[in-house]
């Protein structure tokens, strides 16, 4: 069966480039990138490599880049790092925040920090003000706000908040993890903001993200260990998976506008037709700002994970909002954050391009889907109907 | 055609599933997601169901899910996993919670099966493109050649047999599942399960209700229960207080342990009355009854009789059945008579008819008539709402 793969805001497909990579590297750059011999300095240099091409992307010096196992470690490193560093006493964080900085915040909770949560108001956007005020009422060590909502898509005002809490020196953590190759912007600029990256949202592999901080910047390390990444974080780091990631970074520094816009204008078409076609669809923030591949819709009556179900046995792959709660289905925290309730909140559909993502492509799946959702209709699995 | 298959994650399922692919080639599983996960460390998290006895649930929790997902995968279908904790809390955990504080004895599992697996779960099969649903229950679906009426029998390994949970089946249900392991012994089921080399092939059975791991249903219900039961008396026969209890739910009749009376006679459970909150006492033989009502019949494999019915009647999972007569009364309600006394039929729990192997029909059990004569004048008066 052909397969349409409509969820690229869970893994994206490894690019060519970084699976070429990933080769050169498991024949070349296999060695410890800290040994002083040549072996060691070869794979030294696809690490250097990799560092210029994820700074160049999110236009930060080089120096400003350090390397960990994926989005989650980068959550907790950058939290974790700001916060023991600091004095303040508590952590502000938006309700929009994913799993992962969650958790991070939660294990700060456990240590002693106060976690302040933010709710974001009802269209799924943070009001800057709100948060800048939450940060400000209390002595903050650290205040989180992701970039674009990975359910959503909505962009959050990072760059008011990055300014306001800058001129206070209050670090702010902006999980930019969708961002980069979807938005123009990936992180605010800033010298107190702290940047998350993933090689896997971006065409790398799943096993190595970044953190994006100032080099002058007091850290703790969430990792101890050896000298590596200038003891921000102790381990040898994962240099294949580094490499491929750094590949992607340079493929996505290198195009330009283009192919955004071109998966924007697919998703725009594809839900002005979905809304004459399928009845019941709220689609989220429709008017507003959000990354242009992805498409969240609530549906009437169904639950989401039915949805995914039967796409994925008509060859289609979408998701019910994130994936990070494996084979569970539990309705988004976020969704819930924003004043949806949990029958309401389980009807979640999220459907995210890429960049080879065609316009026939949207065609089908736009009937498939049409067709899937008047049978699940059809049999009334809506919660509350018994 | 195309099957979906409800994986617990136990072998029979499996097994269901592995017949189910083996003859038609597009199964595709499904797992109920019953309860949430426990991980307290996420703020904002969802309402979350104690489950007792720690983490990890028996059936159908996150273990269980990664044995039925390996399962799927060893068999090359498609699994999913369906979030039915709203549907399951309601429909099967909070009416088990106020039946046990009603003073009732309730089985969560014919709910479970009526509500959630045959209702919900079949319906949401079907909005996946399902024509049927496959379980792996032991009872057998069948065909009256005449009427074309569907029946339910009983399975094949007569020690395995579900079909007493199974009494809520109706007509458009019994259209639409299968049971593939009905025709087999538990014994050939696990030599299937080695065969396609199932990671479950050997794996212990669950006696225990689902969410009640540890068996504890008293400290299960205390937990989920929004207020604090009321206490009562224990009391003999004649009504002479024995001592004290704090709360019904803990007590079935025809029990023995757990009473707290100290020495003398063995002392059965032979009553509950809810009305007064009282645990009645007695000798075993008090706890015999020779009647009962039930709630609304379910009429499974025949049609609802005109008057009444001579049949054998299961009170409990594992009890041989007693011929007894079944008359009807108003509201699709029903009498049954015993041939001969049956010890502790217990209100809440199902009083299913057979005929030879066929499930005929069956009803929760709203009151058990026992031999009053040992009654007090007052409790005799509130002999309707006796529920021993």
């Amino acid at each position: 069966m052909r397969r349409i793969y409509l969820d690229h805001n869970a893994t994206s497909p490894p690019l060519p480039e970084a699976r070429a990579l990933l080769r050169q590297v498991l024949a070349t750059g296999w060695a410890n990138p800290a040994s002083a011999h040549l072996e060691g300095r070869q794979a030294r240099a696809f690490l250097d490599t990799a560092r210029e091409q994820v700074a160049r992307l999110a236009r930060v010096p080089v120096t400003s880049i350090f390397f960990t196992s994926g989005g989650t470690e980068a959550a907790h490193a950058a939290l974790h790092g700001a916060a023991l560093a600091g004095t303040g006493e508590q952590i502000v964080f938006s309700g929009l925040e994913h799993a992962a900085v969650r958790a991070a915040v939660a294990g700060l909770a456990e240590r002693g920090f106060r976690p302040v949560e933010v709710p974001p108001g009802r269209d799924g956007v943070m009001d800057a003000q709100r948060f800048i005020s939450a940060c400000l009422a209390g002595d903050t060590a650290v205040a989180a706000l992701i970039r674009a909502h990975n359910e959503t898509g909505l962009v959050q005002p990072v760059q008011a908040v990055a300014d306001a809490l800058g001129a206070h020196g209050i670090p702010l953590v902006v999980d930019a993890v969708q961002a980069p190759g979807r938005l123009h912007s990936i992180l605010p600029r800033g010298e107190h903001v702290l940047g998350l990256l993933s090689a896997h949202k971006i065409g790398g592999l799943p096993g190595a993200g970044a953190v994006v901080a100032a080099a002058d910047r007091p850290m703790v390390p969430f990792l101890g260990g050896g000298e590596q990444e200038r003891r921000r974080r102790g381990g040898t780091p994962p240099l294949a998976l580094i490499a491929a990631m750094g590949a992607a970074a340079a493929h996505l520094a290198g195009q330009g506008s283009e192919p955004r816009e071109r998966m924007g204008r697919l998703r725009d078409e594809f839900e002005e037709e979905l809304l004459h076609e399928a009845e019941g669809i709220e689609i989220l923030g429709r008017e507003m700002a959000r990354l242009p591949n992805t498409c969240a819709f609530l549906v009437e009556g169904v639950p989401g994970e039915d949805v995914v179900a039967a796409l994925d046995m008509v060859g289609v792959a979408v998701s019910s909002g994130s994936a990070c709660s494996t084979g569970s289905a539990r309705p988004s925290e976020s969704l819930l954050a924003m004043g949806y309730d949990r029958d309401r909140a389980r009807g979640l559909v999220r459907l995210s391009l890429g960049s080879g993502t065609t316009r026939a492509e949207m065609d089908h799946v736009r009937e498939v889907l049409v067709t899937v959702l008047g049978r699940l209709r059809r049999y009334g699995a809506a919660s509350g109907v018994s | 055609m195309r099957t979906a298959v409800a994986l617990s994650g136990g072998v029979d399922s499996s097994v269901a599933a592995a017949l189910i692919q083996e003859s038609e080639g597009a199964a595709f599983g499904l797992t109920m997601r019953l309860f949430a996960p426990t991980d307290e460390l996420i703020p904002g998290g969802l309402n979350r169901l104690p489950v007792a006895g720690g983490r990890k649930g028996r059936c159908c929790g996150g273990e269980d899910t990664d044995v039925a997902r390996l399962a799927a995968r060893t068999l090359g279908i498609p699994f999913y996993v369906l979030d039915m904790e709203p549907e399951f809390r309601r429909m099967v955990v909070d009416p088990f919670v106020a039946s046990y504080r009603a003073g009732r004895t309730p089985i969560p599992c014919t709910a479970c099966n009526s509500r959630v697996k045959f209702d919900h779960l079949l319906r949401r099969a079907l909005g996946l493109g399902a024509t049927r649903l496959a379980t792996g229950h032991y009872a057998r679906l069948g065909r009256e050649p005449g009427s074309g009426r569907r029946t339910l029998a009983r399975g094949l390994d007569r020690d395995k047999d579900q079909s007493y949970f199974l009494f809520g089946m109706t007509q458009k249900m019994m259209e639409q599942v299968l049971f593939p392991v009905g025709e087999m012994t538990k014994e050939e089921v696990r030599r299937l399960a080695r065969t396609h080399g199932l990671p479950n092939a050997d794996k212990a059975e669950s006696q225990d209700i689902c969410f009640v791991p540890d068996g504890d249903y008293r400290g299960f219900v205390r937990r989920m229960a929004a207020d604090t039961e009321a206490g009562g008396e224990i009391v003999d026969r004649s009504g002479q207080v024995l001592g004290r209890h704090d709360g019904l739910s803990g007590f079935t009749v025809g029990q023995r342990r757990g009473l707290g009376l100290g020495g003398g006679e063995k002392a059965y459970v032979v009553a509950l009355q809810p009305d007064l909150r009282r645990v009645v006492v007695g000798p075993r033989e008090a706890a015999f009854c020779h009647q009962l009502e039930t709630e609304a019949v379910n009429w499974v494999s025949c049609a609802a009789p005109s008057h009444t019915l001579e049949c054998h009647v299961q009170v409990r999972h594992r009890q041989e059945p007693v011929p007894a007569t079944v008359s009807m009364l108003s509201q699709g309600r029903a009498r049954v008579r015993f041939d001969r006394p049956v010890l502790a039929p217990a209100a809440g729990q199902a009083a299913v008819f057979y005929g030879d192997q066929m499930v005929l029909g069956g009803a929760v059990i709203e009151t058990a008539i026992c031999d009053g004569t040992w009654l007090d004048s007052t409790t005799q008066e509130a002999g309707a709402s006796l529920t021993a």
